[in-house]
């Protein structure tokens, strides 16, 4: 599913930031990644969503080497296969939930209003952002990233912006869907409880060749 | 989503800037139209004005004043000539028709015309008037608009004043008797007062004035033909502090300053359309720049930067396609909100209701001025990295 070979992301000439050897990601699987700030949690989030080129290595996502495609395959790559949910959510404010939503069919058909449902925010569809809770609008980001059945889900910090008790409560929805729609989930948290209701964890020590040179 | 349903919607979302640029592209186009419309009437008014006449006599001096006097009541009479030379005229076989005219006189600000009934019929023969034509001293036919400003009907009685001016507080003692109305002519004609040629030779007895044969104001001709008109106009040159001017030749050059004037116009709304287009980007820029992590997560999500581009531009040409729709309708408000005013200061009769002929152009100019407005937002938006949404601030 997500198969990662001999990667290196350099910034400048002697500035390896991540080096991974190699990382494979079966579907269906949820993981939570951990590790401290600035150990290349999020840059690794974001080779894989097809957003920072490796300085070597390949990243392959469904069979797909991302990096070998053109910007504009690239971007249809990210519409079909990535789910991005982020910790500040990022509804476009002059759109309603149901419309932020429908940003990621590309035209096609899907059961809006039955996730709207599923995630209990079956009043607010029609609702625009200013008009949610912060909850409730990582619920509609949730909605977002999950609703074109992605390859993968990436969730950076999904519950960075909450209070305790609703992130909680988030995260562990967040699992459930993606286990009951078996989406392959890849979730960056630097909070070690929320990272257990993960059936699967990585820390970045065991990741990043250049975190275990440093220790 | 559709491409169209987010740019309305992106707009819709920042509407006191989109209608804020939109007002600019307004103005400057309803400018342009009015304008547009004034010159083209004033265009107008001015060939329809001296009707056949080609030929104007009267006192040496100004041509154009004896011009805008004798066909448009503008202004002051450049003097009086010698009824010997209507008689002379007359008498010519080069011309097919024409009138004397005495003038010099006023009601309420509107000129007492006096000549000879006949000219109402050769000059509008499809005219109509609502009662009869004067036929004797003292009886007045009035026009259109003087009837309907100083509610005038027939049988009403009046006292003229000396001079053309309203404000003259001299009167004369000899009472006129409106007898007819004029159907709207669409002429500076609906704005003046007939009467029979001979009222300022009775009106000013006494002043030793003849009563049969006095002073006149001026003479207008129809000549047979091109070279009838050449050699009377020559004829009549030649008499002693008189001039013959040519219509047509005078109202060219009256025109041809109000060319210049509209040239001078049309610069001005070039000015207002290159403000209108700054005001546009600069709004444009604005949004892109406040949209900033809207953008990046369109194209984090997948949205190409073609998509991202096309929401920019489609929105500047909506601003001006709309800005454009709304100045052609204020445009046409203020055309007639003015219209009164114009018509009674200057006979000019604008048509609110009147197109412009290439206000399809107009709007067309408009669209094209959002494209090239949204050029460098659209430029910036294209650069913008999907990351930009991953740091801080």
């Amino acid at each position: 599913m997500i198969q990662i070979k001999n990667m290196k992301k350099s910034y400048g000439k002697n500035d390896v930031v991540l080096s991974v050897s190699s990382i494979h990601v079966n579907a269906g699987e949820r993981i939570a990644l951990t590790g401290p700030s600035g150990s290349g949690k999020s840059t690794l989030l974001h080779m894989i969503g097809g957003l920072v080129e490796p300085t070597e290595g390949e990243v392959i996502v469904n069979d797909i080497a991302v990096y070998n495609q053109s910007m504009t395959a690239r971007d249809a790559f990210r519409m079909e296969n990535i789910g991005y949910i982020f910790q500040d959510f990022h509804l476009l404010p002059s759109l309603t939930a149901r419309e932020n939503v429908q940003l990621v069919l590309n035209g096609k058909d899907a059961p809006i209003s039955e996730w709207f449902e599923r995630v209990g925010l079956q009043q607010k569809e029609h609702a625009y952002p200013h008009e949610l809770s912060r909850g409730q609008q990582q619920r509609v980001a949730f909605i977002r990233a999950l609703i074109h059945r992605p390859a993968i889900v990436l969730a950076d910090e999904p519950t960075g912006s909450l209070d305790v008790k609703t992130a909680n409560t988030m995260m562990e929805l967040l699992v459930q869907i993606c286990e009951e729609e078996k989406l392959t989930l890849l979730a960056v948290t630097h909070d070690e409880q929320l990272a257990e209701k993960f059936p699967k964890r990585w820390t970045m020590y065991e990741l990043n060749q250049c975190l275990a040179e440093e220790i | 989503m559709e491409l169209l349903k987010l740019t309305w919607k992106n707009m819709w979302h920042r509407k006191a800037l989109v209608i804020l640029a939109m007002s600019t592209v307004a103005i400057a186009t309803a400018f342009i139209v009015f304008v547009q419309l004034l010159n083209d009437k004033i265009e107008q008014t001015a060939k329809e004005g001296y009707g056949p006449y080609e030929l104007v006599v009267g006192k040496a001096g100004s041509d154009t004043q004896l011009m805008l006097h004798t066909f448009y009541h503008i202004g002051e009479p450049v003097g009086n000539i010698d009824y010997a030379v209507y008689e002379y005229v007359e008498k010519s076989p080069w011309q097919q028709a024409a009138f004397a005219m005495t003038r010099g006189d006023s009601y309420e600000g509107y000129p007492l015309i006096g000549v000879d009934s006949n000219y109402l019929s050769t000059r509008y023969p499809g005219a109509k008037v609502k009662g009869a034509i004067y036929s004797q001293v003292g009886e007045v036919v009035v026009g259109a608009h003087v009837a309907k400003s100083l509610q005038l009907q027939i049988g009403d009685t009046f006292f003229a004043s000396h001079g053309e001016v309203h404000s003259s507080h001299e009167q004369h003692e000899d009472i006129f008797e409106v007898v007819g109305i004029l159907s709207p002519l669409g002429t500076p004609d609906d704005q003046a007062i007939f009467t029979t040629l001979n009222y300022a030779w009775l009106l000013h007895d006494g002043e030793g004035m003849n009563r049969e044969r006095g002073p006149i104001t001026s003479i207008v001709i129809q000549p047979k033909g091109l070279m009838e008109l050449q050699q009377l106009a020559d004829q009549l040159n030649e008499f002693d502090d008189v001039q013959a001017i040519y219509s047509g030749k005078i109202v060219s050059s009256i025109l041809s300053f109000v060319d210049t004037s509209r040239t001078f116009v049309y610069l001005i709304s070039m000015v207002a359309f290159i403000i209108a287009l700054m005001a546009v980007m600069l709004v444009l820029l604005a949004v892109s720049l406040q949209r900033q992590k809207d953008i990046a997560l369109l194209r984090l999500i997948g949205k190409s930067q073609n998509y991202i581009v096309s929401t920019i531009v489609l929105e500047g040409m909506w601003i001006t396609l709309l800005g454009s729709i709304f100045g052609l309708i204020l445009g046409h408000i203020v055309t007639g909100i003015f219209s009164p005013i114009m018509y009674e200061k200057f006979s000019v009769q604008l048509d609110a209701f009147q197109f412009v002929s290439g206000e399809g152009w107009i709007v067309l100019i408009c669209v094209v001025i959002g494209l090239f407005a949204s050029i460098w937002p659209a430029i910036r938006a294209y650069r913008t990295d999907p990351l930009t949404l991953f740091h801080q601030g």
